[in-house]
């Protein structure tokens, strides 16, 4: 190991995959389980808070920064998408990913993660620090994006975007085996991107405050400042990737809206 | 050796999106100059590729990690 300035924490440990605190039949419940509830439990709150305030026409200034954050979110949404019809379905998924990875970036980089302990094993994990979780819902917008693809093309129609019958259109053929495999790298790549940040970023942290010591205090804000930066840049990635994946599905690829989507997707992949 | 390849790992990760990096920066410098009232625009679009650059160094990190820890 590298010999600190000044040691005054302890060496990290790194775990990669999350520890399972107890089981509920066969089924664990592991830590970033936990965090990620917690999580839930504050997107509900501050949601159905906003909701209620706009029902009762009292609009604070807290109520405005989440239906500003709608608003612009919704305005983005048009612009890759087209079509004002198709915006409003897509939203609510899209938005309720970014909300959800939101709190849980900047809850996974509070101090009482992973210092809380229980049963020697940290109670609380980000949730987007769990491969599992980031896979299961990159899963789900990869699959809504094909579920909105069958709505538009029909099922055969969606499976001829794949399949194209060689003889006829060898190009095309070939194009659209490649499409089938960048369907996949697509999901690894949009869980790996926010798992591999998240995670990283809980390294980071950990390492920076063992090199540095007794002086973590003067370091470790400005680390803190950027890994929120991160985790909120990273959320709205996940947002903006799943908008465009949807609309890739979408036919009307001639105006400049879906041109730029896939361009987004091109700097992705 | 297994030091050598941990190393490894996160630095030719990290050469590539250097590079990257580089490049999204000057084409967004370049943008600025030609077209300095659309800065706020051009910000947020090369954070965005900033990201998405970053992404990749960092995969990079995360693989070593699990190489070096996950056995």
């Amino acid at each position: 190991m590298i010999a600190p300035l000044f040691t005054a924490s302890a060496v990290p440990t790194v775990s990669v995959a999350p520890e399972a605190l107890f089981h509920i039949g066969s089924f664990p419940v592991t830590n970033s389980q936990m965090l990620g509830l917690v999580g839930i439990a504050i997107i509900l709150a501050i949601l159905f808070g906003t909701v209620h305030a706009v029902k009762r026409g009292s609009r604070g200034r807290f109520m405005h920064t989440v239906m500003w954050a709608f608003e612009s979110l919704y305005d983005t949404t048009l612009e890759v998408v087209g079509d004002k019809r198709v915006a409003r379905k897509i939203l609510p998924l899209a938005v309720t990913l970014l909300f959800f990875f939101l709190i849980n970036n900047w809850l996974g980089i509070l101090p009482f993660v992973g210092s809380v302990k229980y049963n020697g094993m940290p109670l609380f994990r980000g949730a987007a620090a769990d491969m599992n979780t980031t896979f299961a819902l990159a899963i789900i917008s990869m699959g809504t994006a094909q579920v909105w693809a069958i709505k538009r093309h029909g099922f055969l129609g969606n499976i001829r975007r794949y399949l194209v019958n060689p003889f006829k259109d060898p190009l095309h053929s070939f194009e659209g085996a490649l499409e089938i495999v960048a369907e996949f790298s697509r999901t690894l790549a949009l869980s790996l991107r926010i798992f591999g940040n998240v995670f990283g970023g809980e390294v980071l942290l950990a390492v920076i405050a063992y090199l540095s010591g007794y002086a973590a205090g003067i370091s470790l804000p400005l680390f803190y400042v950027l890994e929120l930066f991160v985790g909120a840049v990273q959320a709205y990635v996940f947002f903006m990737l799943t908008v465009a994946f949807i609309s890739l599905g979408l036919p009307g690829e001639e105006d400049a809206h879906a041109d730029a989507a896939e361009d987004t997707v091109k700097i992705s992949n | 050796m297994e030091s050598l390849a941990f190393g490894l790992t996160y630095a030719l990760a990290a050469a590539g999106c250097g590079i990257g990096l580089g490049l999204v920066g000057m084409g967004a410098v370049q943008a600025a100059g030609r077209n300095p009232e659309a800065l706020g625009k051009i910000r947020t679009l090369m954070i965005l590729a900033m990201s998405f650059v970053d992404a990749l160094a960092i995969i990079g990190l995360v693989v070593a990690l699990i190489v070096k820890f996950l056995k």
